[in-house]
């Protein structure tokens, strides 16, 4: 009964049915949209329809119990299978080299036989020489008129299956741990505004299974508007939020460029302990969890505060940095001038001949090149007007001897960040790595063996050379000839 | 250099390199039956000539990215996939002719390069140089797509190979019956369709899903019971080259048209209203039947195409041999190019799989090549089982290329050409 059992799990027939069954159901969950709302598909299918492809898990195919159970099932036939096969292919790789006998002979790929005109001795070193250049690793056994050479080379190759599947069942388990153990969340912050926890869709399933056994309390509390809030052991803050925008020959472009947040991690004490300016492809990490850029949005209402650098022509480095609202007006004692903003754009450019400042529209209030009308009073008296933006193409006019440069508007925007905790990401990886090395060893190498017997008979000494190689068999063939050859030009050559 | 000059450079290239090419095919068909090795070699030489220039055109578009301070590979949007597609497809194809000596496959080969030329040519996407958006802002980009597209080129290449060998499994077409059955099969499926398109989006879906199923199942079926079933092999031949024939008429049609004066509007909405969707009757009946024709023609000439290909061509072994060679190429590099995605979706988005259809299907087309490896090595399987299974492998690679973008929709949306 058990070797039935047996039998039927390592099989590759059943691999093969269950890997056409997952795809097949893969092609489903492609097919319809996955982890829609419930009136998505009510209207998309009709109640009837829905109902029943709620049933069958249709809306979360990958993660359907039928789905999963299928997965597993796929991985222990692989574990059957490998445990089946493995001990035999040990066996094959560890086995001594032994000279070629005559059994051997008879299945080998490749056989020639070379009448040699040197000595047994001169052959003997030949030999040698042309195993260890073509990398075989080699065992010599000397007889009475007979030295035998064994040689074999690339037997990782049989591995490579046992390293692909390996690789497969490490991901697989690594996926586990993440599930169990780890989380996705996310937290949106304003800049300036700091978070001492997260938003979590659902709470990890190992601690959500202990606390329903009533073994360990929920490290999660719900909450109304975004499912369940998490408490981290640390504060997260966000300095800036910022967007660029591509340049084209007019200046900015409307296509962004980058998303990049300020963040930094403090402890109680308002400490910092790290900070980065993490952009899309460039995440934060922070003991185990990771703090993606993944999204903006705009605070309803927001005017925001332009920050304005102040700096002397004469000497660039005194620069004073002030922050002003729309409307508002400040003094600045560096230059003895007060600086009022009169208005703001979204995106504006100038034309780098007249000099004169477009100003465009933005659908959604896009901060694409922003840009600030300014008057400079002196006392009462208004000195001058002048706009100023982040990319300018031209010179702001600016008639006294200090530069005003925009340098960002303050309170606009809120970054929403992603928060990843995936204990399991260390056994996925190994297993991306073994999963990308074993097909190569499987499917390039080949575990090559090579004999060649020197004999002393009547007519001088002969050599016989056989090989035999256990995957790309043509491949291997011509280069048997070309040893065959080798050891030939090394005779005539002398 | 001028980044305008550079871009305007790398189209030309592109273009003139399109048309070494549209010869190359032309050339390595009348090659297949007319046995005139001048033919051959003259196919090879434009094929390669037509390779350096893309070469050329590739690297002139890269610098040209550079030159207009965008700086990024060209491989990220559809125009570019595809020419870089072709480019590996032709690249590796050079070696294996090199290499086996074989020039029969070149017309096969070829057709599939003509195809997603012309498509790209047709298609109305985008071919401007545009910075990047934030997402594929990754050095994983490279690495990601250059492994993906030699994969799927060297499946490409298999596939080639497999349609010729299922031509040269084919020793008999079966009895005249089976003709008029498949050319009944033929006209009802097109019929089927013209009235379900018009009953909505419902009706058209279903359509299509229902043929999705009935061809699934039929390849099933003959990758299991093929070698019992070498009429049906044939007929699925047949039906494959119809589809690929009436393809490259459709756009030998279209790119005569486009060349008199460039499309307007989307090639993908206007692909069957110039032809079965016509409002003009008499093209509409014009273009059902040359399908028929077509498909007649294909089946009722294909042993005899054969026959006269007989003596030069491959034997069946080589050809399984290099189709079998061409996965266990192809299938490690997309391993490597799935895995790479994956890193990137990591540490782009804290997810290395999200099961989005993309990633599903190329699942899919991996889980396929890898059920032929295990077939091939563990149980033996040759010739048509295995040759129906590289048709259906590449099948599933198209789809994961073009399919997913044009009918479903996901993340890796550059695909997209309305």
């Amino acid at each position: 009964m058990g070797s039935i059992v047996w039998k039927f799990l390592r099989s590759l027939r059943l691999a093969i049915v269950l890997i056409l069954v997952l795809a097949l159901a893969s092609i489903i969950g492609t097919l319809i949209e996955q982890n829609q709302p419930p009136d998505y598909y009510v209207q998309e299918y009709g109640q009837r329809a829905a109902d029943f492809f709620a049933l069958l898990g249709f809306f979360d195919l990958y993660h359907a119990w039928w789905y999963v159970l299928f997965l597993l099932l796929l991985a222990v036939n692989l574990i059957v299978c490998s445990l089946d096969r493995f001990p035999s292919t040990w066996k094959l790789l560890r086995a001594p080299l032994a000279p070629l006998d005559d059994e051997c002979l008879k299945t080998v790929l490749v056989k020639q036989e070379i009448v040699f005109s040197g000595t047994h001795d001169e052959a003997e070193q030949r030999t040698r020489k042309l195993l260890a250049a073509h990398g075989y690793s080699t065992a010599e056994f000397k007889k009475e008129k007979e030295t035998d050479f064994a040689g074999q080379k690339g037997g990782l190759s049989r591995l490579g299956v046992f390293v692909t599947h390996a690789g497969i069942l490490l991901i697989l388990c690594g996926a586990l741990i993440g599930t169990l153990f780890g989380y996705t969340g996310v937290l949106p912050l304003a800049e300036q505004e700091y978070s001492g926890s997260i938003f979590l869709q659902r709470e990890p399933l190992f601690p959500r299974i202990m606390s329903s056994l009533g073994m360990q309390k929920s490290s999660t509390v719900p909450d109304a508007e975004n499912g369940l809030t998490m408490p981290l052991d640390f504060y997260v803050f966000c300095n800036q939020f910022e967007i660029l925008y591509y340049q084209d020959q007019s200046g900015p472009s409307r296509m962004p460029s980058e998303y990049a947040s300020q963040i930094s991690i403090l402890n109680q004490k308002g400490e910092k302990l790290a900070q980065k300016r993490i952009t899309v492809n460039d995440p934060l990490t922070y003991r185990g969890i990771t703090f993606y850029q993944s999204g903006y949005g705009r605070i309803p209402h927001a005017q925001g505060a332009i920050e304005l650098a102040v700096r002397s022509k004469k000497e660039p480095s005194q620069s004073e940095h002030v922050v002003i609202e729309p409307g508002a007006a400040v003094y600045v004692p560096l230059i003895k001038r007060t600086i009022k903003v009169l208005s703001t754009s979204p995106y504006a450019a100038r034309n780098t001949k007249s000099g004169d400042v477009v100003f465009y529209r933005v659908a959604h209030g896009e901060m694409i090149n922003p840009a600030v009308e300014l008057a400079l009073y002196k006392g009462k008296t208004v000195q001058y007007k002048t706009i100023v933006m982040k990319t300018d193409q031209g010179t702001p006019f600016m008639p006294e001897d200090y530069t005003i440069e925009y340098v960002h508007t303050w309170g606009m925007h809120y970054t929403v960040l992603q928060v990843k905790k995936d204990p399991g990401i260390g056994v996925v990886y190994a297993g991306f790595i073994l999963i990308c090395i074993g097909p190569l060893l499987a499917l390039f190498g080949s575990h090559k063996k090579i004999w060649i017997k020197i004999q002393n008979n009547d007519n001088g000494v002969s050599v016989i050379i056989a090989g035999t190689a256990h995957r790309n068999k043509t491949a291997f063939e011509t280069e048997c000839a070309r040893l065959v050859n080798e050891f030939k030009g090394t005779i005539t050559g002398g | 250099m001028d980044g305008v000059f550079l871009t305007g450079l790398s189209h030309y290239a592109f273009a003139i390199a399109t048309l070494c090419y549209t010869l190359s095919f032309i050339l390595y068909s009348v090659f297949l039956f007319s046995k005139r090795k001048a033919l051959g070699t003259a196919a090879t030489i434009t094929t390669s000539v037509g390779f350096a220039i893309q070469t050329t055109a590739f690297f002139a578009r890269w610098a040209a990215s550079h030159a207009l301070g965008i700086g990024r590979v060209p491989l990220t949007n559809l125009y570019e996939s595809l020419l870089f597609f072709t480019w590996s497809i032709v690249l590796i194809y050079l070696v294996v002719e090199y290499r086996y000596k074989i020039r029969s496959l070149g017309a096969f080969v070829l057709g599939i390069v003509f195809l997603a030329l012309g498509f790209n040519m047709l298609a109305g996407i985008q071919t401007e140089i545009v910075g990047l958006m934030p997402a594929l802002k990754s050095n994983w980009l490279f690495y990601h797509v250059l492994l993906c597209f030699l994969g799927y080129a060297a499946f490409g290449i298999s596939f080639a190979v497999s349609m010729l060998s299922l031509l040269m499994d084919s020793q008999d077409r079966g009895r005249l019956t089976s003709g008029f059955a498949g050319l009944g099969i033929l006209a009802f499926i097109i019929f089927l369709g013209y009235l379900m398109a018009g009953q909505g989006e419902v009706m058209k879906k279903a359509y299509w899903l229902g043929l999705g199923i009935l061809i699934l199942a039929w390849i099933l079926f003959l990758i299991l019971k093929g070698s019992h079933h070498r009429s049906q092999v044939f007929l699925l031949w047949s039906f494959a080259m119809t589809v690929a024939g009436g393809l490259v008429a459709v756009m030998a049609v279209e790119l005569t048209v486009w060349f008199s004066h460039p499309a307007t509007g989307s090639f993908k909405s206007h692909l069957f209203t110039t032809t079965f969707f016509h409002p003009f009757l008499p093209i509409k009946l014009l273009s059902w039947a040359f399908v028929l024709a077509l498909f007649w023609l294909v089946w009722s000439q294909g042993i005899r195409i054969k026959n006269r290909m007989l003596a030069y061509l491959p034997s069946p072994d080589m050809l399984d041999s290099i189709s079998y060679q061409m996965i266990s190429l192809g299938w490690p590099l997309l391993t490597m190019g799935i895995i790479t995605g994956s890193v990137w979706a990591n540490t782009a988005w804290g997810s290395y799989w999200s099961w989005d259809p993309k990633e599903t299907w190329s699942l899919i087309t991996w889980f396929l090549y890898a059920i032929y490896l295990h077939a091939r090595y563990m149980r033996g399987w040759k010739g048509t089982q295995m040759a129906v299974l590289s048709v259906a492998g590449f099948l599933a690679v198209l789809f994961t290329y073009l399919g997913v973008n044009l009918v479903l929709s996901g993340l890796h949306s550059y695909g997209g050409i309305d």
